[in-house]
């Protein structure tokens, strides 16, 4: 073909398909463009908008404070505070043994510690771990003067507990530690449940969620919860309703506004019916040895002391425990985690013959006038159970037996009773054997045996024998020498069974009483009003007579009603006789020694128990003693006391005297 | 001055679609750019300012080039062509420095950015030689060697600086450009065999995983690989790398059907969205006028290119051709660069979206180049008018008759009432359909007079 000559045009050599070819490219270019699009706004455009919604917005927690603990003239035993750690994230931190070299100068800490410390930490990218837990003040001044050239360290602020003395009432205020993973899954599933329960009643999903986490209030990873004592029992009072805060954000993190804010509620404070002087000065008169000291209102059945000894430091636990430092307390011999007040299982000796005496008075066994003679033992059978004087008491009325403590009376009252009368009244009457639902968890029931009992525990009948040691208080018998003052104080008060109780009043922050609790009746014993009067004859002429046998808590000016108890660990013959000091030291008996005061119209129990120290009159009745009369007199203090709290507008502390 | 007379045939002909898609596009950029201003707290308008009088500017510039007539470009281009050169030149000795990368000449009172120029340079450069050469069988190897030695000495510098996303571009803008000519069957036949070998070697170092080497050569730098990685997964990484993909694409998705409404999208507004005034426009767009919004502006796009393409379809010479063709393609690329890159098909690298993104360079030269395609498009046939006007009797003369010996078969006349030589043959020449000629009609009477 030949060229057409087109003079004056150049000739375009472009082969007509091309342009078409290009147009078509560029449209399916374009439409790649657009399917992309439609598949990023149109398909995926709910989730994208909703990861761009959570990239905005940012929900900060803010933690409720905790509520106080106060005891009943308002002095706080528990506060909060500000504790401060020091974080390190390892990823920023280049030359570590110059950081630590720093560190160690600046807070006095030896360097060999803080390397092992740091080196057992793991390397994180965006997270800063403790290093050191509780900073003082002025390492802290020290480290914010010197933040510019520690890269990689942070403070971080935790809230911890601060005790007005961090030993005196461990046991009952109890510590703080992290939640279980435990504790959490079980809030979650009772978190759900009630959420099912509320969507089964008509609620839409959403309001019973409200509602349920309302009800349960549940905790998360990483809070601190109560442990033991009264912050681990009070927990849903004292822990407060968390609130949030949703935010607007921008890309650097900075605020630029508020969407919503819940704010938290704080815990409600709590007013114990504890009295904190008292307690002061049953934990200084404990001293080392191990026991436990009860003070109870007889009338209300309200706790004022609830010593018990050893003890251990609260401050331990603010930001986690060492290991070393929990395997010391774990191990202790003397176990000085336990609450020996609700937790201690004592067969309680001879101050279980109040128990007795007026079980067989109800039972109508004996009258307050019957009289056995003692000789010194009674035999049964083939075995003589001694009485603890062997020269015997001669003949042996009510009076003379609670005054004197003598077996053989209570053997033979025992043996006429019954062990399950004995223990049926023991039950209805002092609300011993089971957990009366004090505030503290570790409360344990203690035992009252009878045949019943032995058949389920052992499979075996109940011999007549094993009647006699239950009767004084030995044998199977176990109390907590919370529920030896409580049937001292059922007796106190003539006859009437409240739940002892710690919690007096729950209050807001505002001052205003939420709740009171009052004391709540269980029982009265129904006889004759003259039987009660005659046991506490009995137990007044064990202090004040001349041949009782606690004649040692014997005030002056108030007349004071007492028993004492000697509790055998062991009914080996051969530890009988022994001075106590050549005695194995788990093998001493256990001093008992309870009683009230004023005897005509009783204000105040006081139980003392003293393991392992020998004789209840001597050993335990000075202690209960030196506690009546700081109960009647407020100047006596603890010798050495816990440092005071300043509390600007509750001049009138027990530290301020 | 034939350049600068202003005949009322050269509206006739003007490319309105073309001027009307980039004003919409223009428009748009400004709107979104206003938007995009009030992010952060402070309301910083100096941008939307700054980038409105560029506008002007650019518009100003457009028209001065609109007046001047193209075919001085023919010649004026390679002296341009130079002063490009020692530009970039001027930018890899003295530029500034930042993020790693010289792109930039400080002039005093701006800075500047020689490759954006550069890039319509080297299509005009191509566009002059190739109208100088006789190409009627096509291309051979012979007329591949000067243009690519023209596409080749830019490339090498602006690659220097380094900037990849550019040296692909005008790699990109320049194929069309030797794809619309035929081919030579030898060299149909090398391409095919080279681009072949290309996917079988790739294919191989990628089976192989040796590609490693490459890295190690340091023929692919890590960050580049880095990226590409990122394209695929962002979720890997997303503090670093991924996170301007996975904010553009949480922008864009967010963005749904009707978009989130005018200055409410958050995710420029708070900041999360990185460079939403520049290589990023598009994502707070699509953020605040959605799916919709996006489509419209896209169509804005297609409309431009396809009036580009109309354009260098019917203009009078293949030099206009070219140039016309170059700028569209220039142009298409870049909008399907970038908005590749936003929406997460492309792995990110640094080119604006014309006409939306802010930056002055590349408004005023991307105007400047829609300005010289509505040049070429309304000198459709000011050539030839002179031509007419000189010898009226032009398209009535015979042609010379061409004496080969063998018979011809008879060269088919184009008809006497057609007063224009169209430079296609009938057959494939686009009908001339002017629907805003009744437009016209007014100017037509003025012109009468």
């Amino acid at each position: 073909m030949t060229k057409t000559p087109q003079p004056f045009s150049e000739n375009n050599e472009a082969p007509p398909g091309r342009y078409q070819f290009l147009f078509w490219g560029m449209v399916f270019f374009f439409l790649i463009l657009g399917t992309r699009l439609w598949y990023l706004q149109i398909i995926k455009g709910e989730e994208l908008r909703n990861k761009s919604e959570s990239n905005r917005t940012e929900v900060v927690d803010l933690p409720p404070v905790r509520g106080l603990v106060l005891d009943r003239d308002g002095t706080v035993l528990v506060d909060n505070r500000a504790s401060f750690d020091l974080c390190v994230q390892k990823s920023e931190i280049s030359d570590s043994e110059a950081l630590l070299e720093e560190l160690a100068a600046i807070t006095g800490r030896s360097y060999e510690d803080l390397h092992k410390k740091y080196t057992e930490l793991p390397r994180t990218r965006y997270v800063s771990l403790p290093l050191i837990n509780g900073l003082s003040r002025e390492e802290l001044v020290a480290i914010e003067s010197r933040r510019f050239r520690l890269d990689g360290v942070s403070i971080r602020v935790n809230s911890a507990r601060l005790a007005l003395s961090d030993v005196f009432a461990s046991h009952i205020i109890g510590y703080l530690g992290e939640i279980g993973a435990r504790q959490l899954e079980n809030e979650k599933k009772r978190l759900d449940e009630t959420v099912e329960k509320l969507i089964s009643d008509g609620l839409t999903v959403e309001e019973a969620r409200l509602e349920a986490d309302r009800e349960i209030n549940p905790h998360r990873s990483g809070d601190l919860v109560g442990q033991s004592g009264i912050e681990q029992s009070m927990e849903k009072l004292l822990q407060g309703h968390r609130g949030y805060n949703v935010r607007e954000v921008d890309s650097r993190g900075r605020v630029l506004r508020e969407i919503q804010t819940v704010n938290p509620e704080p815990g409600y404070n709590l007013r114990l019916t504890l009295d904190s002087r008292l307690q002061a000065l049953g934990q200084s008169l404990l001293g080392e040895r191990a026991g436990s000291i009860v003070v109870m209102d007889p009338r209300n059945f309200e706790i004022l002391t609830l010593a018990s000894s050893p003890t251990f430091s609260l401050n331990d636990f603010v930001g986690g425990i060492s290991g070393s430092r929990w395997k010391a307390l774990q191990e202790d011999p003397f176990h000085p985690m336990e609450n020996r007040a609700v937790a201690g299982q004592y067969p309680p000796g001879s101050t279980f013959k109040i128990v007795t005496a007026l079980a067989a008075l109800a039972e109508g066994v004996i009258t307050p006038e019957t009289t056995f003679h003692c000789g010194g033992g009674l035999r049964l059978g083939n075995h003589t159970f001694g009485c603890h004087n062997r020269r015997g008491h001669g003949a042996v009325n009510l009076k003379r037996s609670l005054m004197y403590s003598c077996d053989v009376y209570y053997y033979e009252v025992g043996r006429r009773l019954g062990v399950d009368r004995l223990a049926k009244r023991a039950r209805e009457f002092f609300g011993l054997g089971r957990r009366m639902g004090i505030d503290l968890l570790t409360e344990q029931p203690g035992l009252i045996p009878d045949t019943a009992w032995k058949l389920r525990r052992f499979e075996q009948k109940w011999a007549p024998g094993e009647t006699l040691p239950v009767s004084i208080g030995q044998g199977y018998v176990l109390c907590s020498p919370l529920q030896v003052a409580q049937f001292t104080a059922v007796l106190a008060n003539g006859g009437t069974l409240y739940r002892p109780h710690l919690v007096k009043e729950v209050v807001d922050v505002g001052g205003n009483v939420v709740k009171t609790f009052e004391p709540e009746f269980i029982s009265k014993i129904d006889i004759k009003p003259e039987y009660i009067t005659a046991v506490q004859k009995g137990l007044e002429a064990v202090v004040n007579e001349p041949g009782g046998t606690g004649r040692r808590g014997k005030l002056p000016d108030v007349l004071v009603s007492g028993k004492t108890g000697t509790s055998q660990v062991v009914s080996l013959k051969r530890f009988q006789g022994y001075a106590k000091s050549k005695l194995p030291y788990k093998y001493r008996d256990h001093a008992w020694f309870t009683s009230y005061a004023p005897s005509e119209n009783p204000e105040v129990v006081v139980t003392v128990l003293l393991e392992h120290t020998g004789g209840g009159g001597v050993n335990a009745a000075p202690i209960a003693r030196e506690m009546l009369a700081a109960y009647f007199d407020k100047r006596i203090v603890a010798a050495k006391l816990p440092p005071a709290q300043v509390q600007p507008d509750k001049p009138t502390g027990w530290s301020a005297q | 001055m034939k350049g600068l007379s202003l005949d009322h045939r050269l509206l006739e002909n003007f490319s309105w679609p073309l001027l009307f898609s980039m004003l919409i596009l223009c428009l748009c950029g400004l709107v979104n750019l206003y938007s995009v201003s009030l992010s952060y707290q402070f309301s910083d308008w100096s941008w939307f300012f700054r980038q409105s009088a560029f506008f002007g500017v650019a518009l100003v510039g457009m028209l001065v080039i609109i007046l001047i007539d193209y075919q001085y470009l023919k010649r004026l281009i390679w002296p341009i062509y130079l002063i490009g050169i020692i530009s970039l030149v001027a930018v890899l000795t003295m530029g500034t420095h930042i993020n790693g990368a010289t792109r930039w000449l400080d002039l005093g009172f701006m800075r500047f950015q020689p490759s954006e120029s550069v890039k319509v340079i080297v299509v005009v450069a191509l566009a002059a030689w190739f109208a100088k050469r006789d190409l009627s069988q096509g291309l051979g190897f012979k007329e591949l060697v000067v243009p690519l030695i023209i596409i080749a000495i830019p490339l090498g510098l602006i690659h220097k600086q380094p900037d990849l996303g550019t040296t692909l571009h005008i790699l990109a803008t320049c194929f069309p450009m030797f794809l619309i000519f035929r081919f030579r069957p030898h060299l149909i036949v090398s391409v095919l065999m080279i681009g072949l070998l290309t996917i079988g070697l790739a294919a191989s170092i990628f089976a192989s995983g040796s590609w490693q080497i490459l890295l190690d050569k340091g023929i692919i730098k890590p960050y580049q690989v880095e990226r590409i990685e990122t394209m695929f997964d962002p979720e890997k990484d997303p503090s670093r790398n991924g996170w301007q993909t996975l904010q553009s694409r949480n922008a864009v998705g967010g963005g749904q059907l009707f978009g989130r409404g005018f200055m409410q999208g958050p995710q420029h507004l708070n900041g999360f969205l990185p460079e939403a005034e520049t290589d990023f426009a598009f994502a707070a767009l699509a953020e605040e006028w959605g799916f919709v919004g996006s489509l419209v502006v896209l169509a804005m796009f297609l409309c431009l290119m396809t009036s580009g393409l109309l354009v260098a379809r019917r203009s009078k010479d293949r030099f206009g051709s070219m140039i016309v063709l170059g700028l569209t393609s220039l142009l298409f690329w870049q909008v399907v660069i970038n908005i590749g890159m936003v929406i997460g098909l492309l792995p990110v690298v640094g080119i604006p979206l014309p006409f939306i993104s802010y930056g002055g360079t590349s408004l005023v030269v991307t105007i400047a180049a829609v300005g010289l395609m509505l040049n070429v498009g309304m000198r459709r046939y000011m050539f030839q008018d002179e031509a007419v006007r000189e010898n009226p009797n032009v398209w009535r003369q015979e042609p010379e008759e061409e004496h080969q010996g063998l018979p011809t078969a008879p060269v088919r006349r184009l008809s006497e009432d057609t007063p224009f030589n169209p430079e296609l043959h009938p057959r494939h020449r686009l009908p001339h359909v002017r629907p805003w000629a009744k437009y016209l009609h007014r100017s037509r009477i003025r012109h009468l007079d």
